[in-house]
């Protein structure tokens, strides 16, 4: 490997610093006490990785009742010993100097006032105002008025207990996660083209394939695990290679063979490209096709989700509507057939070469390719259409659901498919794809639950961007947002989220284990137990579900949120709750509470309290367990577990509580105590029929949708006076915005603040010099932050890049709230800026 | 091109500052979330003459230097020239044994591919007062 002369200079350096320490230090010899079994005797017991979607299994040291060190799990196959680094840093995210141990409510003269200072108060107390605002609300005006940000890092059990206090206890279905912002448009794009959510291949498929396309996903630092198995592949298997496509260049491109910055939005029409080009070459698997697909055209001109009476809105001919009609490969042959090489080329920016070279790829039926996405296909206002896009080719070339060919949606949170997507933490959503709208679906979740029939509403309920126009417009008035930080998270802060959190109509709670900017913003927040505090499970990207046990317990004070919402459930009456016509139903259910028709009703109170232990036989606490008197996480996760085996669905089988705390996690379908690799396929996944090869059963003949859809211009692009394109995102140090990592010192130090990421050109247009403080501005609001020029990020002229970790600096001032009017989820990397002077 | 137009209104419910009490304070400190940004200022990466000590040994050793022009990609990897387990740079730390394993645990020649990009796990610091302390104990303080 060369060494610049640079190189040499810096080398020497380090000799000299070397051997001054080779003489200063003295040699201490380290006694016989360090082998002394109680000092260096360490518990190691398995859990989830706390960050992303890619769910590292880790090794949790644990010694006197604290971690003292956390380790990749090295029989976990995720990530077979390996964690990224916030994964080696999460011994440290629960000891954070200023974790919240008390209620704090705002009060003035020893009351609640909206304008108070925050006070320390009880618990009692903190439910006793959580229980009159909900109770004065729910007289006002009825359950729609009600409503619950939720998460996809609550653990399953959580959500799952949640989403019954929600739908089933108040009869809301205002419920919605965080993962509203990350994946809605990828479940819209897999129930629209296979009607079931969830990739059908998993993480096998990285050492299987051939070749890896990154669309719209900057993996290396976003999904760096699964990176390291993909460089794994490329650096050892000969002739495979790797295609990045971005707006940006970051660090997926030095691993990249043909790295491609587009304009934003022109994803949409290289994707119609390949299509064309693998119709026109006839390059397609016919027989795959005519066995496996349908053919359909989505209907067009559908608005950006903003509110109605934005000019978009009233132009748009379409607003919201999915509509699909039936088509044929002749007629989606004549729709992609404008988007040719030289159109796609001048569209995108991208060299014609390079995208000839991508579309070859797809059209050799030789080659086995994994596409993988994440937030830059989601966060996209024709979001929903363009995950489908994506799946139009690896259908027309049969490149799906077997071994190193997988179209491979990628998860943000550890929970989002877990707990999000498969508990139905949406606010259309039940249990196992479930939706709120079927009555069928509805009947079994009441019946599975015991309740009456038409506990829960049918009117699917507010989406997560409504929620803050809601709150703003006093429509919902109480709001209970838990394991998220949405006022730093949500877009168009200024103007919606703010507004509506400190409107004086409405009463906010805020749970969190930190002060975090939605914490500072509520009227109430609950000092919250984390990570392996709680006993707890997740689902990662790949379908697998991994379960861990309470590992230390929380600091004094501090409450799960499984802990919170069951107790607060105790505070309602069934009478004070529900309509008398309901009632009527179960008479026996009138003066119960809530808590009682929920969470003991038989199933979720199923398992008696026992001794928690280890096949070593170490034991565990449970401080739920003791707390309730039962085996609350195992009652709900069994209950829940039935909607999977039972319900109208099929394809959803989980793995027993029991079996998951013995494994490192099992991927469903689970049936019989075997996981399935890649659904669809016939000899792994056991609901295909026999003799089929292959059955898209997402969908009653079978057979999944080729989807056509257009380009579509974005809502904001840059002009005169914004002259800019706004990217937002993450970066490998820090999680999400920053409440865990920013408090772990070794990661604040490596990344300590978000910086505006430029082209030097454009730095140099407007007079910047690399490290002065800018000004991003946008038309709803602005914030200052250093130009970085030469960073791990290059965006192209006329791009930046501002990442939204930094509380600080919160660049959801900036963005626009524009989402996909199908998926309801906001486009975070796209709109106009400009970037002045401060 | 579509173009909105939307006026910037700035419709606040109340002026007050909302950074909570004294007491308690978001990342921000006591600036109010909707103020402009806190002030934000350059800061070095920290060179120091020995190694950043671990918190635990299953740790990756952080990098007590600047890595700014340092490249890792298809044509090579400026880390191993020092940090290889055959470089003769004095001083600079090998990479661990793990680094030659593969996913089913066996022994490479040289570092495992899934190795590679070093900056996934090791990371310089930068010479900056955390927001907040940490009350993690490490085992070397015991």
């Amino acid at each position: 490997m060369a060494v610049s002369r640079r190189d040499f200079i810096k080398s020497s350096a380090a000799v000299a610093a070397a051997a001054s320490i080779d003489v200063s230090l003295p040699h201490v010899a380290q006694g016989m006490d360090m082998f002394d079994a109680e000092k260096n005797t360490i518990r190691w017991d398995k859990a989830a990785c706390r960050f992303c979607g890619v769910g590292c299994g880790i090794m949790v040291g644990t010694k006197e009742g604290r971690i003292v060190a956390t380790q990749g799990d090295p029989k976990a196959e995720v990530n077979k010993g390996i964690n990224c680094i916030k994964g080696y840093f999460l011994s440290k995210i629960m000891y954070g100097k200023d974790r919240l141990t008390t209620p704090l409510l705002r009060m003035k003269n020893g009351k609640f006032h909206k304008e108070g200072e925050f006070t320390p108060v009880s618990w009692d107390v903190a439910f006793d105002i959580m229980a009159e605002k909900w109770k004065k609300t729910l007289k006002a005006k009825g359950p729609e008025a009600i409503g619950m940000f939720g998460s996809g890092q609550w653990t399953i059990p959580e959500g799952y207990a949640a989403s019954k206090l929600m739908k089933a206890g108040f009869r809301s279905n205002n419920l919605d996660p965080n993962a509203r912002h990350c994946m809605a448009s990828a479940v819209g794009g897999f129930m629209r083209t296979f009607g079931s959510d969830e990739p059908m291949g998993c993480y096998d498929d990285l050492e299987h394939a051939d070749a890896f396309v990154l669309w719209g996903s900057n993996m290396a630092e976003m999904h760096p695990i699964l990176w390291t198995r993909i460089t794994d592949t490329r650096l050892s298997k000969p002739d495979s290679e790797v295609h990045v496509l971005s707006t940006y260049r970051h660090r997926c491109f030095d691993l990249g063979d043909n790295n491609m910055v587009f304009t934003p939005q022109t994803d949409m029409i290289i994707l119609n490209y390949i299509a064309n080009y693998i119709i026109e070459h006839e390059a397609y698997d016919k027989t795959f096709m005519d066995k496996h697909v349908h053919f359909k055209t989505t209907i067009t001109d559908i608005g950006y989700g903003l509110r109605p009476d934005n000019p978009l809105e009233l132009q748009a001919k379409n607003p919201g509507k999915g509509t699909m009609s039936v088509s044929s490969l002749k007629e989606y042959a004549e729709l992609v057939k404008p988007y040719t090489l030289d159109y796609a080329a001048k569209m995108s920016s991208v060299p014609k070469a390079k995208l000839l070279r991508l579309a070859k790829l797809y059209a050799n039926p030789n080659k086995k390719i994994t596409s993988l996405w994440t937030m830059g296909f989601n966060q996209h206002t024709r979001g929903v259409w363009t995950n489908s896009l994506m799946y139009n080719i690896h259908l027309m070339m049969g490149k799906i659901s077997e071994p190193g060919n997988s179209p491979f949606s990628l998860t943000g949170q550890p929970s989002a498919c877990g707990t999000a997507r498969e508990v139905g933490t949406f606010s259309h959503r039940l249990p196992a794809d479930l939706l709120v709208k079927k009555k069928e679906h509805r009947d079994f979740a009441e019946k599975v639950w015991k309740l009456p029939e038409g506990t829960v509403p049918a009117k699917p309920g507010y989406h997560a961007v409504q929620h803050n126009r809601m709150l703003k417009d006093s429509v919902i008035n109480v709001y209970w947002s838990m394991c998220n930080n949405n006022v730093q998270a949500a877009a168009n802060m200024n103007e919606e989220t703010l507004p509506g959190y400190r409107n004086p109509d409405n009463f906010i709670v805020v749970s969190d284990p930190y002060p975090t900017v939605s914490a500072m913003a509520a009227d109430l927040i609950l000092p919250t137990a984390m990570w392996v505090e709680k006993e707890g499970a997740y689902g990662n990207a790949e379908r697998r579900t991994q379960a861990w046990r309470q590992q230390v317990k929380a600091p004094e004070g501090a409450k799960s949120d499984l802990w919170q919402l069951m107790e607060f459930s105790k505070r309602f009456k069934v009478r004070e709750v529900w309509p008398k016509e309901l009632i009527a139903k179960k008479p026996e259910y009138r003066n119960k509470t809530l808590y009682d028709v929920l969470y003991r009703n038989g199933h979720v109170d199923e398992f008696p309290a026992q001794k928690i232990t280890d096949d070593r036989g170490n034991v565990y606490d449970n401080d739920e367990m003791d707390h309730f008197g039962f085996y609350v996480q195992k009652g709900l996760f069994e209950e829940y577990r039935y909607f999977g085996t039972h319900g109208p669905k099929k394809g959803h089988n989980l793995a027993s509580w029991d079996q998951l705390h013995k494994e490192r996690g099992m991927r469903w379908p689970v049936v019989n105590g075997v996981e399935t690799k890649w659904r669809y396929r016939e000899g792994s996944d056991p609901f295909v029929p026999a003799g089929s090869e292959l059955y898209f059963y997402g969908h009653k003949d079978g057979k999944a949708n080729i989807i056509f859809a257009p380009y579509e211009h974005p809502p904001e692009m840059p002009d005169k006076d914004f002259d800019m394109w706004l990217c937002t995102g993450r970066v490998i140090e820090h999680w999400h915005s920053g409440t865990m990592t920013q408090r772990v010192p070794e990661l604040y130090k490596a990344m300590p603040d978000a910086l505006i990421y430029m082209h030097p050109k454009d730095a140099k247009k407007r007079g910047f010099k690399r490290g002065e403080v800018a000004k991003v501005q946008s038309r709803r609001g602005e914030i200052t932050a250093m130009i970085e020029t030469r960073g791990r990020n290059k965006p192209p002229e006329g791009l930046i890049f501002v990442p939204w970790f930094d509380a600080r600096r919160l660049i959801n001032k900036v963005t626009l709230d524009a989402t996909d009017p199908l998926s309801k989820q906001t486009d975070y990397k796209k709109c106009a800026v400009r970037v002045v002077k401060v | 091109m579509k173009k909105i137009s939307i006026v910037a209104l700035l419709c606040m419910f109340s002026t007050m500052a909302w950074a909570g009490s004294d007491a308690e304070h978001s990342l921000r400190g006591d600036v109010p979330l909707d103020a402009p940004s806190v002030a934000s200022h350059a800061k070095e990466w920290s060179v120091d003459n020995g190694k950043i000590n671990r918190n635990y040994p299953q740790q990756p050793p952080l990098v007590p230097h600047d890595i700014a022009d340092f490249t890792i990609n298809q044509d090579g990897n400026s880390c191993l020239s020092c940090h290889n387990w055959n470089s003769e740079m004095p001083g600079a730390t090998k990479v661990g044994i793990s680094h030659f394993l593969t996913r089913e645990n066996q022994a490479l020649g040289n570092v495992s591919p899934r190795r590679y990009f070093c900056t996934q796990c090791h990371v310089p610091q930068k010479d900056a007062k955390p927001l907040v302390a940490n009350m993690f104990r490490s085992l070397a303080e015991e």
